[in-house]
């Protein structure tokens, strides 16, 4: 494989980061999605899964799930908030 | 008056109860008590009071950790944060007390100190801690030899009856094959990358102790080929016996009626046994199983969750598994690869099979099996169906009278 994966991790970013907010991505579909454009690269799905490793390690990534799994930018949601503030009170 | 009146009633009577349990960890833990309280008021308002899944977890993995919060922090601070920690379990759930103890230990100091094992799927599950508790739980539990185990859209942590650790009918290892698949699939384990849950269940023989019929998306359950073995002169022992009526108790209930008994000599014709174990299970001295061990693989089980409850379906009628299981690993990642690129959001692999249609199902996982030169071949026949026919009204004889006169 000639691409590089810090390559297609920085893609893979792109693509999450892009839609933040406003749709949520499948580890799947961020895979099928670079497959599709490193098709003549030859790369794939195990390359994918050690690019979006890289991702997640780096913390720059989250797993997160809401009714499935998802791929998404580091976030702290409501409940958590909501949470840590009666803990101050 | 007692604060909380419905949840008293499942205290009473004889058998166990979850509520008695959690007032007894009650008496040590904040958090116990009020996941009674909270409780009482979803019964009184008749809804549920938690939020589940969400964003928390350990650095690194996707699964292991299901996020819970309760909607009224400030009235239930000692559930404001409730994760559930999911830990792999041992195969067959054989366990040694210190490594039980030393798990106790680290949950008693981080966490509730409640548990549930086990919980559906097979693992160690350990109720209730908050956010910051997640990763240093992690770090012990992992200091001790232990890993996460398997949620979300992932592999979950496949699971396996005792086998041949303890159990003479298992005509394969599910101890090795379970361990051989949580080590090889880690990836899958611990980082979400499927449509939906993909749960594992190896029975050693078809009693299927572990239910993988009806609870698993990949059934493994042990069978075998050639002949059942009878022992005639142990035959003759229970008849000399009287301990119990060899022809009610077992021919007359023989699903195929395959078993000729005259009293005296016990035949089986074994093109007709279906592996139904009954006749071996009441008979334990007399019979047992073949020596050409295997196992059959079925797919497509599943609980009432998204849609309707399924039952497995029999993909590879007799598949040899020795180690290191490759033709195993091939069939699963065939499977995986047709399901992953067609699979909906939440749709288990049954649902897509029944979909995408069976046979178009095999013929595509057979076609993906060739392509990586894999020694596995599966093809697609008429008597791979999901279930006997519903609709009476088709007559098949007319149907096959028609073609031979044409």
């Amino acid at each position: 494989m000639a691409v590089d994966l810090n390559q297609v991790a920085e893609d893979m970013f792109k693509m999450v980061e892009e839609v933040h907010g406003v749709k949520k991505y499948k580890p799947g579909d961020v895979f099928k999605a670079m497959v599709k454009k490193y098709k003549d690269e030859g790369l794939t799905k195990k390359d994918c899964k050690a690019a979006m490793r890289i991702l997640i390690d780096s913390e720059r990534l989250v797993y997160t799930y809401f009714n499935g799994s998802w791929v998404e930018l580091p976030g702290v949601e409501g409940a958590a908030k909501a949470a840590e503030e009666a803990a101050k009170k | 008056m007692s604060d909380t009146p419905m949840i008293d009633e499942l205290e009473k009577g004889p058998w166990p109860s979850f509520v008695r349990e959690i007032r007894r960890a009650g008496e040590q833990s904040a958090t116990a008590r009020d996941l009674i309280n909270i409780l009482e008021l979803s019964y009184k308002d008749k809804k549920t009071h938690w939020k589940h899944g969400g964003v928390v977890g350990v650095r690194g993995y996707g699964a292991g950790v299901i996020g819970r919060y309760v909607d009224m922090p400030e009235q239930f601070p000692g559930v404001a944060h409730f994760h559930t920690v999911r830990v792999n379990q041992t195969s067959g759930f054989v366990y040694s007390t210190k490594g039980l103890g030393e798990i106790m230990d680290i949950w008693d100091k981080r966490g509730s100190g409640m548990t549930n094992l086990h919980g559906s799927t097979g693992d160690m599950v350990l109720l209730g801690t908050n956010s910051d508790e997640l990763d240093p739980i992690f770090t012990d539990i992992s200091q001790k030899g232990w890993d996460l185990g398997g949620s979300g859209s992932d592999l979950r942590t496949p699971s396996c009856c005792i086998g041949p650790a303890r159990c003479e009918y298992a005509t394969i290892d599910t101890l090795a094959i379970t361990r051989e698949l949580t080590n090889y699939y880690q990836d899958e384990l611990h980082r979400p990358a499927f449509p939906y849950k993909f749960k594992i269940k190896v029975a050693g023989c078809p009693n299927d102790c572990v239910a993988s019929v009806a609870r698993a998306d990949l059934s493994i359950i042990g069978t075998w080929k050639d002949d059942i073995k009878i022992d005639q002169a142990e035959v003759d022992n229970y008849v000399a016996g009287g301990g119990i009526d060899i022809m009610k108790e077992v021919v007359m209930l023989c699903p195929t009626q395959c078993i000729d008994f005259d009293g005296k000599k016990m035949e089986i014709d074994n093109s007709n046994c279906v592996r139904c174990m009954h006749c071996i299970n009441k008979m334990t001295k007399a019979l047992s199983v073949g020596d050409e061990k295997g196992a059959t693989i079925l797919l497509g089980a599943k609980a009432p969750i998204v849609e309707g409850a399924m039952l497995a379906s029999v993909i590879v009628p007799f598949m040899e598994l020795e180690e290191p299981f490759d033709n195993l690993k091939e069939l699963i990642e065939a499977f995986w690869e047709v399901w992953d690129e067609d699979g909906k959001n939440k749709e288990r692999i049954g649902e897509f099979m029944e979909r995408m249609g069976k046979g178009e199902f095999v013929e595509e996982v057979g076609r993906i099996l060739e392509e990586n030169d894999s020694e596995v071949k599966l093809v697609s026949d008429v008597d791979m169906v999901f279930h006997p026919r519903e609709n009476p009204y088709i007559f098949y004889d007319e149907y096959l009278e028609e073609v031979s006169d044409e």
